[in-house]
C-alpha cells in the first residue's frame, strides 16, 4: 500500500473555510452569499472527488500540517474509511445549499451571513474529521463541528430554540471532555495517537482499562445519539430544514457514529475488543437503541420528531455493525453512512418541503398530501421506504450486511434485532404514506401546491441517488467499504 | 432475444405505463407487454443465464430455467396476461402499471437463479400489491392495507434472515431446502406467510376483499402461488406442511362457508385450496410436487374465472355481498353460465379441472399414507361442495320482488375472451388431462378417470349436496364467523397504546427526573462553582458539627450555612460560561483520578 504526502486532503478543508470567511465579508448580500455557498459545495465536491481514483487504487495519502506540542501534531490522511463519509457530507452539501437558497428565502430569511458561514465551517469540520490522521486532530475538529452547529441550531432565535441549542451544548461539550480524557489516555497508553489499520493499542493492559476507555470514548461520541444521550437530537428539530439535515444526514450525527467507528477500528482494533468481550457493551446499547427509538417513533405525530427518532435508531444501525467487528458488519455498517444519510435527508427535505409550502409540521394533518405535492410525496416514499430496508433502495443493502454481519459474529440475537427493527420501521413510516396518499384532503385545502424548484428539485435528487445506489450499489461506497475493511482486518 | 428474462419485460412496461400521462392508453400497453411477457416466456429455452455481479463477490442470476419454473412461469404469464384482457375497460394507470410490476415480481421470483434475486423480486412484489390494496375504493382499504403490509413485511424480514443464515453458514446463494434447523425454520415462515398457512393466513381475506375488482383479481393470483411455487422448489417432503395443508384446507372451508361478501368468500376459498397444494408438497416426491403445481395451475384458472364473474356482478348489483347479488345471475346468463362452469370446477365436477388436479392432491397425500391429512381434505372437498352451492343459490334464484329484471349490459369483448380461454382451459384440462401433464415437472403416472377417484368425488359431490339441502334455512344466513385477526388486531391496538401511552408518560417522567436531579443542580452549582463548594463545604460541616461538637457552635455552622445559601450565586456580573467550563474541567479531573486509580 502506497503512501504519499500531498496537499490534496487539505483542500476540501480549506475550500469550505474560504468559502466562510468570503461569505461573511459580503455584507449580507444574498445573491453573493448563495453563489458562493454553491460554488463551493461543488468544488468540495470535486476536491473530495480527486482523491477517489489514488485511493481506489489503494494509495494513502497524508499530510502533517500543524505541530501543537511536540509529538501532538494535527495531521490529515485520506483513506477508504474516511472518503466514505466525506464522499456523503461534500456531495449532500451540494443538495443542501441548493435546498437551503428554496428553503430560507421562502421560510423568513435573517442573519443569512451566519447561517451559510457556520454551515460552511461545519462541513470543513465534518471533512477534517473525515480525514483526521491521528484521535488529536479527529478531536479538535469534532470539538469545532459541535460549536460551529450551535449557531444553527438556535438560528430561529425563539425561546424554544435557544432552549433548544443549551441542550445540544450541555449534552455535546460535556461529552466533549470525555472525548478529551479518553485521548489524553490513549497518547500517554500508546504513546501516540495515530491511527493505524487494526488498532494502536498493544494487549498488555487490565480488561478494566480497556472497557472503561471503550466506555468514555462512547459517552464523548455522542453525537452518535445512543440512548439515553440522545435527547438532544429530537429537540434540535426546531432549527430550520436544511439544518436538520446537516444535523441528521449530512455532518453531525454522522461525525459521531464515525467517529465511535474510526476508535474501533484503528485504536482500539477489532482483535482488542473481541478478545476482552468489550463491545458487547456497544452491541447492548445499540440494540436496545434501535428498538426503544422505533418504539419512540410510533409515539410522535410532529413529522420531523418522528423522523428524528427513526435517526437515532439508524445511527445505531452503525455502531452495531462496528461493534460486530466482522467483516461484513463493518462493511455494512460503513456502507449505512452514506446510506442512510441519502435516505434520510430526503426525507427531511420533504418534509421541509410540506412545512414552508402548506404550514404543515404534523402527520395528522397530512391528509391528501399525495395529491397536493405528488413530487415531493414521491420522494419522500423513496425514502421511506428505503429506510424500512426494502430492495431496490439502497437500505436494502446495508441491512443485508449488518445482517451478514451479525451471523459471521454468531451474534444472533442481533440477526433478530435487525429484522424486528426493520418491521417497526414499517409500522412507523406506512402509517404516514397511508395519510398522505389515502385520506381526503380537507375542503378548504385541495389544490395541488408543489414546492419551489429550488427545494423541490434537491429532494428528488437525493431520493433518485438513493435509488440509484440501491440498483447499482457497487460504486463508489461499496468498493470503498471493501478496501477499508480489507485494511482493518489485514488483507483477508 | 430470447433470452431477456420476462420479469424485465414486465417491469419497463410498467415503468412506461407509471410515466406516461395517459390512462386511456394503459390498458392497451399493458396488455402488449404482458402478450410480449407471454410470448418470451414461451420461447425460453433450459438455461441459466443472465448473471450479474450484484455486490462485489456475489454471483447472481436472472434467469434459471428448469422444467419447474419454466411450468410455473408459463402458467403465471398466462393468467396474467388474461387478467389484463379483463382489465382492458379500466381506465387508471396507477392499477395497469401496478400490476405489471406486481407480475414482473412474481416472474422474477420464479425464473431467480439466487436467493437474493429472489428475495428482490418477493419484496417488489409486496410493495406492488400493497399499492393495488391501495387503491380500493373501500373506505377500509386503508386500514386492510397497512395491516397487509405489516404481515408481508414480518415475512419478508423472516424469509431474509433466513436466507443470509444460510449465506454465511453454507457461503451460497444457491436456492434449496436450508440445512440448517434455523434458517429452514425463518425461510419456512417467512413463505408461509405468503402461501397463507393458518394463522399467517389473515391478511388474505382481510386484504383482497378491499381492493378495486381488478386489483383483487391480480392480487388472488400472484402472492400465493409464487409462494406455493418455491414451496415445491425447496420443501418437498417437509413432513410438518401434510398437516398443515390439511389444517388450511379445512379451517379457511369453514369460514367460507359462513361468508356473505362474495370475494372474501372466494378469498377463503384461495387459503383452503392452497391447503391442498400445500399438503401434496409435504407429501414429497415427484408425485406430490406435480400433484401442487398442476392444481395451483388449475385454481388459478377457475379461481380467476370466478373472481372475473364475481367482479362483472360487484359491479352490477354496486354492492359486495351475496344478499344483494340476490338473482342477478339471471340477469346475466353469459357471466353466470362460466361462474358455474368455476363453481362446478372448484367443487370437484368430473370433465372439468378442478376434478383433475384435486384428486391428483388427494392421490399424492393418500400414497403418503398420511390418511388423517387425506380425511381432513376430503371433509374439506364436501365443505367446498357446500359453500358454492350457497353462492350459486344466492346469485342464481329468482330475484325478489321489487328488484330489476333487466338484462345488464354485456361486458367488453376482451374481458369476455378471457374469461372464456379460462372456461375453455378448464374443460380441456377436465376432458384431456394429458394436455396438463405433459407440461409438468417429471414423470408421472395419475389416471384421474380411475374408478376409485371417480367414486370418491361423487361421493363427496353427492353428500355435500344433500347435507347444502338439509341445512339450506340455516346456512343461507349465517353470519361469518371470527377469524384469528381480531386477537392480532387487539394485540395491535394495545402495542400502539402502550408506545404512545405509558411508554411515552416513562420517558418524559425520566427525563424530568433527570432533569430535576442532575441538570438542575449542575446549573446551580455553575453559576458559581467557588461558592458552590463553599456551600457544599458548609453543608458538610454543619452535619458533622451536629455530631460531634457543642450545640452553639454547631448552630454557628448553620448559621453561616445559611447566610452563605441566601447570598448565592454572589457576583452576578459574572457570565454563565466560566462556571460551565469550571465544571467541565472539575469534570475531566474527576474522571482523570478515577483513571489513575483503576490502573493501579
Amino acid at each position: 500500500m502506497a503512501s504519499a504526502v500531498s496537499i490534496l486532503p487539505l483542500l476540501p478543508i480549506l475550500i469550505p473555510l474560504t468559502a466562510a470567511g468570503v461569505i461573511l465579508l459580503s455584507r449580507e448580500n444574498r445573491r453573493a452569499m448563495e453563489s458562493c455557498s454553491v460554488l463551493a459545495s461543488l468544488l468540495t465536491f470535486a476536491a473530495v472527488v480527486l482523491l477517489l481514483p489514488p485511493v481506489l487504487c489503494g494509495d494513502r495519502i497524508s499530510l502533517e500540517f500543524l505541530e501543537l506540542l511536540p509529538g501532538a501534531t494535527l495531521g490529515l490522511r485520506a483513506d477508504a474509511f474516511g472518503l466514505v463519509f466525506a464522499l456523503t457530507s461534500s456531495s449532500l452539501w451540494i443538495a443542501s445549499s441548493f435546498y437551503s437558497i428554496g428553503y430560507m428565502n421562502a421560510h423568513g430569511a435573517h442573519h443569512l451571513g451566519r447561517f451559510y458561514a457556520a454551515f460552511a465551517v461545519a462541513i470543513a469540520s465534518a471533512l477534517a474529521v473525515a480525514f483526521a490522521a491521528n484521535l488529536l486532530t479527529l478531536f479538535v475538529f469534532y470539538e469545532l463541528l459541535t460549536v460551529t452547529t450551535y449557531p444553527l441550531v438556535v438560528h430561529e432565535g425563539t425561546e424554544e430554540a435557544i432552549r433548544a441549542g443549551r441542550k445540544y451544548l450541555a449534552y455535546l461539550l460535556t461529552a466533549g471532555v470525555f472525548l478529551l480524557l479518553s485521548v489524553l489516555f490513549i497518547h500517554h497508553l500508546a504513546g501516540g495517537t495515530e491511527f493505524a489499520d487494526g488498532g494502536i493499542l498493544a494487549g498488555n493492559m487490565p480488561d478494566a482499562v480497556i472497557r472503561i476507555l471503550f466506555i468514555t470514548f462512547l459517552v464523548g461520541f455522542a453525537k452518535a445519539a445512543w440512548m439515553p444521550l440522545h435527547s438532544w437530537l429530537p429537540s434540535a428539530m426546531v432549527a430550520p430544514t436544511p439544518v436538520s439535515a446537516l444535523l441528521h444526514a449530512v455532518a453531525v450525527v454522522k461525525a459521531g457514529a464515525f467517529g465511535m467507528g474510526r476508535v474501533i477500528c484503528f485504536v482500539f482494533g477489532p482483535e482488542l475488543l473481541s478478545s476482552t468481550g468489550t463491545n458487547t457493551i456497544l452491541l447492548l446499547i445499540a440494540s436496545a437503541t434501535i428498538i426503544v427509538s422505533s418504539l419512540f417513533a410510533l409515539a410522535q405525530d410532529n413529522l420531523k420528531r418522528r423522523l428524528a427518532y427513526s435517526t437515532i435508531g439508524q445511527l445505531s444501525y452503525i455502531l452495531l455493525g462496528f461493534a460486530l467487528l466482522s467483516p461484513l458488519g463493518m462493511e455494512g455498517a460503513l456502507l449505512h453512512i452514506p446510506f442512510h444519510a441519502y435516505m434520510k435527508i430526503t426525507l427531511f427535505f420533504a418534509a421541509g418541503a410540506i412545512l414552508v409550502t402548506t404550514g404543515i409540521e404534523n402527520i395528522s394533518e397530512m391528509q391528501g398530501m399525495g395529491r397536493r405535492m405528488p413530487l415531493t410525496m414521491a420522494a419522500f416514499s423513496l425514502g421511506a421506504i428505503g429506510v424500512c430496508g426494502f430492495p431496490p433502495l439502497c437500505g436494502f443493502f446495508s441491512k443485508w450486511y449488518l445482517a451478514g454481519g451479525a451471523m459471521e459474529a454468531s451474534f444472533l440475537p442481533v440477526l433478530l434485532v435487525l429484522l424486528t427493527s426493520s418491521l417497526l420501521n414499517v409500522a412507523y413510516f406506512f402509517p404516514i404514506l397511508r395519510i398522505a396518499y389515502l385520506e381526503e384532503a380537507p375542503m378548504d385545502a385541495v389544490e395541488k401546491v408543489e414546492a419551489p424548484p429550488f427545494i423541490l428539485i434537491p429532494t428528488l435528487a437525493t431520493g433518485i441517488c438513493a435509488l440509484i445506489f440501491g440498483l447499482f450499489p457497487g460504486f463508489p461506497f461499496m468498493e470503498l467499504a471493501m478496501l477499508a475493511v480489507q485494511a482493518i482486518t489485514g488483507g483477508g | 432475444m430470447t433470452l431477456l428474462p420476462p420479469a424485465l419485460v414486465y417491469l419497463a412496461g410498467a415503468s412506461l405505463i407509471l410515466l406516461s400521462r395517459r390512462d386511456r392508453l394503459s390498458a392497451h400497453l399493458a396488455v402488449v407487454a404482458a402478450a410480449a411477457g407471454f410470448v418470451l416466456t414461451l420461447l425460453l429455452p433450459e438455461v441459466t443465464g443472465y448473471t450479474y455481479e450484484l455486490l462485489p463477490g456475489v454471483q447472481c442470476s436472472l434467469l434459471r430455467v428448469d422444467e419447474l419454473s419454466f411450468f410455473a412461469g408459463r402458467v403465471f404469464a398466462l393468467v396474467g396476461l388474461l387478467a389484463l384482457l379483463y382489465a382492458c375497460s379500466l381506465r387508471d394507470r396507477f392499477q395497469h402499471g401496478c400490476a405489471l410490476f406486481y407480475m414482473g415480481g412474481a416472474l422474477g421470483v420464479v425464473f431467480a437463479g439466487d436467493y437474493l434475486t429472489l428475495y428482490i423480486f418477493w419484496e417488489l412484489m409486496a410493495l406492488a400489491s400493497l399499492a393495488l390494496v391501495w387503491r380500493g375504493p373501500h373506505q377500509d382499504a386503508a386500514a386492510a392495507g397497512f395491516r397487509y403490509i405489516l404481515m408481508h413485511a414480518a415475512g419478508g424480514a423472516l424469509l431474509l434472515g433466513g436466507i443470509v443464515v444460510q449465506y454465511i453458514s453454507t457461503g451460497s446463494l444457491s436456492i434449496v431446502a436450508p440445512s440448517d434447523g434455523l434458517a429452514f425454520a425463518l425461510v419456512l415462515i417467512g413463505i408461509g406467510v405468503n402461501a397463507a398457512f393458518v394463522p399467517l393466513h389473515v391478511w388474505l381475506p382481510d386484504a383482497y376483499p378491499r381492493a378495486s375488482i381488478f386489483g383483487t383479481l391480480f392480487l388472488s393470483i400472484f402472492t400465493t402461488k409464487t409462494a406455493i411455487y418455491l414451496l415445491a422448489r425447496m420443501f418437498a417432503d417437509a413432513e410438518l406442511l401434510v398437516l398443515i395443508g390439511a389444517i388450511m384446507a379445512i379451517y379457511a372451508a369453514i369460514h367460507a362457508l359462513f361468508q356473505s361478501d362474495i370475494r372474501r368468500l372466494l378469498s377463503y376459498s384461495i387459503v383452503s385450496q392452497l391447503g391442498y397444494m400445500v399438503a401434496a408438497i409435504g407429501a414429497g416426491g415427484a408425485m406430490g410436487i406435480a400433484a401442487a403445481m398442476s392444481h395451483a395451475a388449475s385454481d388459478l384458472l377457475f379461481k380467476s374465472l370466478l373472481f372475473m364473474c364475481a367482479g362483472a356482478f360487484i359491479l352490477a348489483s354496486g354492492g359486495d355481498t351475496l344478499q344483494e347479488m340476490r338473482g342477478i345471475g339471471r340477469r346475466d346468463p353469459f357471466v353466470s353460465s362460466l361462474l358455474v362452469l368455476g363453481a362446478l370446477s372448484l367443487a370437484g365436477v368430473p370433465l372439468l379441472s378442478g376434478f383433475v388436479t384435486k384428486g391428483f392432491t388427494l392421490e399424492a397425500v393418500l400414497e403418503h399414507g398420511a390418511w388423517l391429512a387425506w380425511a381432513l381434505l376430503v371433509l374439506a372437498s364436501m365443505l367446498t361442495v357446500l359453500y358454492m352451492l350457497r353462492l350459486l343459490w344466492w346469485i342464481l334464484s329468482p330475484p325478489e320482488d321489487g328488484m330489476s329484471g333487466d338484462l345488464l349490459p354485456p361486458l367488453p369483448v376482451p374481458a369476455r375472451v378471457a374469461m372464456l380461454t379460462h372456461a375453455a382451459l378448464c374443460l380441456s384440462i377436465g376432458i384431456l388431462p394429458s394436455i396438463l401433464a405433459v407440461a409438468l415437472p417429471g414423470e408421472v403416472h395419475y389416471d384421474p378417470f380411475g374408478l376409485p377417484h371417480l367414486a370418491e368425488a361423487i361421493g363427496v359431490i353427492a353428500i355435500g349436496s344433500i347435507l347444502f339441502h338439509a341445512a339450506k334455512g340455516h346456512l343461507l344466513q349465517a353470519a361469518p364467523l371470527a377469524d384469528i385477526d381480531v386477537a392480532y388486531r387487539r394485540a395491535g391496538r394495545a402495542f400502539v397504546a402502550f408506545c404512545t401511552g405509558s411508554l411515552a408518560e416513562g420517558a418524559s417522567a425520566l427525563e424530568h427526573a433527570f432533569q430535576r436531579c442532575v441538570v438542575e443542580k449542575l446549573a446551580w452549582f455553575a453559576r458559581n462553582p467557588v461558592r458552590a463548594f463553599r456551600i457544599l463545604g458548609y453543608v458538610l460541616l454543619a452535619s458533622l458539627a451536629r455530631f460531634f461538637m457543642p450545640a452553639e457552635m454547631a448552630h454557628r455552622y448553620e448559621e453561616d450555612l445559611e447566610r452563605c445559601r441566601k447570598g448565592y450565586p454572589g457576583d452576578p456580573a459574572r457570565i454563565w460560561g466560566t462556571g460551565y467550563g469550571i465544571l467541565l474541567v472539575s469534570l475531566l479531573f474527576l474522571m482523570y483520578l478515577i483513571f489513575l486509580f483503576v490502573r493501579g
